[in-house]
């Protein structure tokens, strides 16, 4: 069953913030395999959308679910074990644990799953070799390069080969020669994990790269190139 | 969970120099609270063992006469101004109950005495002379306290006395151990709700403090951790037993430390404890295991209750760590305080005790005030700051403006400290007050007033007492809540340094402080010592006994004894109480206050320091970001330091002056609570001087501490960049 529901999918979705809509009408369906990308001003609403899509924040209105399984808008905690199990956050910030070296970093989501240690390790390193980061599994977070600590927070993002990735403006804060290595890399991590990608950005280039593209106007998610 | 609590062991493990310094004050901490919980607890029972003690000793009445063991009387002798009770056992049996310590009845005529009458017996053949050189040692189970002079005899026959005639002062008895009125224990002043507020001032309130301010000093990396535990999916119940046994690693080790110390320790103090003046004597202050872990329990629910609400309730996505950090409120540490003070008040309530009552809800004000007023000041101190046109002031100012938690809770502790020290100095000040302002030798003149409460006092056995007693004056007293009331009319207050025409012009019921006018008589003040009296001018018509008797006499009465023996033969089980008494001894009692106030100011120096330093050090891991984002858009190594310096002194001097003006009004609180009328120019310098001296030694250690410090941070950085380069995000992704 799980690997024909799709990746994610929004149904009249109305996100907000304290009660406020900010988009609106949403209707949306990633299938596994799949990568989008959602433009837009700042302001516009991108990154409410995602934590939306991820259970973080819940909707105003109508409905999600991540490889079929329904975001319950009042049941926090039920949203928070799909996240865990169903769902790879990569953020603009990369929010490694510095005391963490990266292997540990990448290994964390594994091992509060309920993964042995072992196991998660042998999941990490496979992950970070196919990302090429096997050089850095024992370098402390605190001591990685930007670029670094956000590819080792894609890595940290498929542990669990979750049926979802979300990356919120994945490549916002390196340098623009990082860009294309990073989108590969998420791009690789979906392939591995037969995932759908929904990515947000600022960066025409990048939305060019996911095989469709949306736009926020107006509060409203509108679909804009379909770029394959 | 394991993995979890694994993930929150590791990253404490690696945290780096400051966390280590945090994890060690965290156990320093709850070190510092549990001994002083259990040296609070252990004191609480040792001001009512005496009384417990006394109760075992107490006699246990016969239904009648006939069915009596044993007649029990009491009589006060007296050794070098100290009075002491000596008890009469007249058997009516062959074998009658021994009452506790003592293992057999002393010959008729002899004497089973306390360990301190017998070493003063054997020391001195006056003394030995008293109990005709036959005596016996009691044993400690029947002392109220260890140093007590107390004795037991068994009268000689031809001073018996014949069951039928006793008198009112003699009970036929069956035993010991009965509720009800016991021997007086002599010279022990009652004590009042200072217990609870003193400790609660100079112990639990800065240990509480510390402990939420060492908590504090992890407060970012726990929210760090919290948020991308929260983002991976982690529900906030398991972050938040997670961050529990975080910070259980470190309090339970403490704690044993702190208990193993507390029962060595508080059993070796001895002597008078500030501020409840009854002399705790050797083992008084004795703690059991099961107070041991009670202790650590309650200190490890207080970490507790701090953890969890720093646990967020849900995913921060917009504010991250360093902002919340420093950009919020007192936080846990303010609701603790606010908690723990508000508890004692609803103690203090429960008891009824309104001098108490008042002094903490100042208190409580004065303390909830207190982060507030410092954080108004801060701010305003900021705004003033920023507009004098340096980018070094400019930058200083809006910190000190727009955050100003951080210099609140880098100035709270020695506001604190301040406070808390210039109220040991009034206290100082009125008991050289007490003791000395009165200027009259009592040691010489002897009592001026007894006061005497009494079973079933009649009008009829007050008139019986007063031909006995020969005093000048005895003036009944009703009653009335937590007040006494004089109501003997208006001639006999003459005798209480009152004018008539003053009295005659009264209606009602009048505060007695209120109505002497002036300079009070010295029986007026010895009377202020012992409770709270109201005079009522007009005696109304009794149809109910009275609850006691003030007796009053000038100088040159031969002493309290007669008074002592003028109740014992005409009352029914008096209590006699003589406040001068106390005052004979004031003066050695004062100069032990003095030592336990500059033992108490050193202890509250060394929190306080320690509270700052943990500030200190969480503030500077706030303010690293920003001074490395003042390097980068063009400041100097030495104007980012300036800015520190003019930040944390600016604070610490508003905090200063905020501080002084709390404590010169609690100190006035203080005093016009206790009714001693006003605080002399003298004390108010003093207060003062406390608060400059202070702030100098705070002044000092942030200096010598924490400033030197503070540049090291953001410039030893191996994440802070030089000068020029473009911006990179921070290894944990947020830009810096």
């Amino acid at each position: 069953m799980g690997s024909r529901q799709p990746a994610c999918a929004a149904r009249d979705l109305e996100v907000g913030r304290d009660g406020r809509a900010i988009v609106q009408g949403v209707d949306l369906v990633v299938e596994r395999g799949r990568s989008i990308s959602i433009e837009g001003p700042s302001g516009s609403g991108k990154s409410s959308l995602l934590l939306t899509l991820a259970g973080v924040i819940p909707p105003l209105r109508g409905e999600v679910s991540v490889a079929g399984s329904l975001l319950p808008p009042n049941d926090p905690r039920r949203r928070a074990d799909i996240r865990l199990l169903s769902v790879g956050l990569v953020f603009q910030g990369a929010e490694l644990i510095p005391e963490l070296t990266a292997l540990e970093n990448v290994m964390l989501p594994a091992r509060l799953a309920g993964a042995s240690s072992p196991d998660a390790e042998e999941r990490a390193r496979a992950i970070m070799v196919a990302l090429r980061l096997g050089g850095l599994t024992d370098r402390p977070a605190m001591t990685l390069s930007g670029g670094e600590a956000q590819r080792v927070a894609t890595a940290r993002a498929v542990i669990n080969h979750p049926p979802l990735i979300l990356a919120d403006e994945p490549t916002g804060s390196v340098e623009p020669e990082l860009r294309g290595i990073i989108i590969d890399q998420l791009r690789i991590a979906a392939r591995l994990g037969d995932s759908g990608l929904v990515l947000v950005t600022h960066d025409r280039w990048v939305a060019s790269q996911m095989d469709g593209r949306y736009t926020i106007r107006d509060r409203r998610l509108e679909r804009a190139v379909a770029n394959s | 969970m394991w993995p979890l609590i694994g993930v929150v062991w590791r990253v404490r493990r690696r945290g780096g120099p400051v966390r280590s310094f945090g994890d060690l004050a965290v156990v320093g901490a709850s070190v510092l609270v549990v001994f002083v919980v259990l040296g609070f607890g252990a004191l609480q029972f040792a001001v009512q063992a005496p009384g417990r003690r006394n109760e075992a000793r107490a006699p246990v009445a016969a239904a009648s006469v006939e069915r009596a063991e044993f007649l029990w009387s009491v009589t006060l002798d007296e050794i070098n101004h100290i009075q002491y009770p000596v008890v009469f056992l007249e058997p009516l049996s062959d074998s009658i109950p021994l009452p506790p310590g003592v293992t057999s009845l002393p010959e008729e005529g002899g004497f089973v005495v306390s360990p301190e009458l017998a070493r003063m017996a054997a020391d001195d053949p006056v003394v030995a002379a008293r109990f005709g050189g036959r005596w016996e040692t009691m044993g400690s189970e029947g002392l109220a306290m260890p140093r007590e002079l107390f004795a037991y005899s068994v009268p000689p026959a031809r001073y018996r006395t014949s069951p039928s005639t006793s008198g009112p002062a003699v009970l036929p008895a069956v035993g010991f151990g009965g509720p009800g009125a016991g021997i007086l224990v002599v010279n022990e002043p009652p004590s009042g709700p200072a217990v609870h507020n003193g400790w609660f001032l100079v112990g639990l309130l800065p240990a509480t403090v510390v402990l939420a301010l060492s908590l504090r000093i992890h407060e970012r990396e726990r929210s760090r951790l919290d948020r991308v535990l929260a983002l991976l999916g982690i529900t906030r119940r398991r972050r938040t037993a997670a961050a529990v046994a975080g910070v259980t690693i470190l309090v339970i080790p403490g704690a044993i430390l702190g208990g193993l110390m507390a029962l060595w320790a508080w059993p070796w103090v001895a002597g008078v404890v500030p501020p409840l003046t009854r002399t705790v004597y050797p083992g008084d202050l004795h703690i059991s295991a099961l107070q041991v872990v009670l202790a650590a329990l309650v200190t490890w629910g207080l970490v507790v209750i701090l953890v969890i609400a720093e646990v967020t309730p849900g995913v921060p996505t917009s504010a991250g760590p360093v902002a919340r950090a420093a950009g919020a409120d007192l936080g846990a540490a303010g609701r603790v305080y606010g908690l723990v003070v508000m508890g004692v008040v609803a103690a203090l309530w429960a008891k009824g005790d309104l001098g108490g009552y008042i002094f903490a809800a100042a208190l409580l004000v004065a303390v909830v005030a207190l982060p507030l007023l410092l954080r108004a000041a801060i701010s305003e101190a900021g705004r003033l700051l920023s507009g004098r046109g340096s980018p070094v002031a400019l930058i200083a100012g809006r910190r000190l403006q727009h955050r100003t938690a951080l210099g609140v809770r880098n100035a709270l502790p020695f506001a604190v400290f301040v406070v808390v020290m210039a109220q040991f100095v009034v206290l100082d000040q009125r008991l050289g007050d007490n003791f000395s302002g009165s200027g009259h030798p009592l040691d010489t003149y002897g009592p001026l007033v007894a006061l005497v409460s009494a079973e079933d006092l009649t009008s009829a056995a007050v008139a019986d007492f007063r031909s006995r007693v020969g005093a000048d004056e005895v003036l009944p007293w009703v009653r009335r809540g937590s007040r006494q009331v004089l109501v003997g009319g208006c001639e006999p207050l003459r005798s209480l340094g009152l004018d008539f025409s003053d009295c005659v012009g009264l209606n009602g019921e009048n505060p007695l402080r209120s109505v002497a006018g002036g300079t009070p008589s010295p029986e007026l003040m010895l009377l202020g010592t012992s409770g709270d009296w109201w005079v009522a001018p007009t005696a109304p018509s009794r149809g109910s006994p009275y609850d006691g008797l003030v007796v009053v006499n000038p100088r040159g009465w031969p002493g309290a004894a007669d008074v002592r023996s003028a109740a014992l033969a005409t009352l029914y089980r008096p209590f006699v109480h003589v406040p001068g008494e106390e005052w004979l001894g004031g003066e050695s009692q004062r100069r032990s206050l003095i030592t336990w106030i500059g033992a108490g100011a050193v202890v509250l120096l060394v929190l306080a320091t320690w509270a700052q330093m943990v500030s200190a050090l969480d503030a500077q891991a706030a303010r690293a970001p920003e001074s490395r984002r003042l390097l980068r858009i063009g400041f100097t190594p030495s104007a980012v330091r300036r800015v520190l310096i003019l930040e944390t002194t600016m604070g610490l001097a508003v905090g200063l002056l905020t501080a002084s003006g709390l404590a010169v009004a609690l100190a006035l609180g203080q005093v016009e609570v206790a009714g001693e009328g006003g605080l002399g120019t003298w004390s108010l310098l003093r207060v003062l001087a406390v608060a400059v001296t202070g702030t100098g030694l705070y002044t000092l250690a942030i200096g010598v501490l924490g400033i030197r410090r503070l540049p090291e941070s953001w410039k030893s950085s191996g994440a802070a960049p030089r000068r020029g380069r473009p911006q990179q995000p921070s290894p944990t992704g947020r830009p810096s």
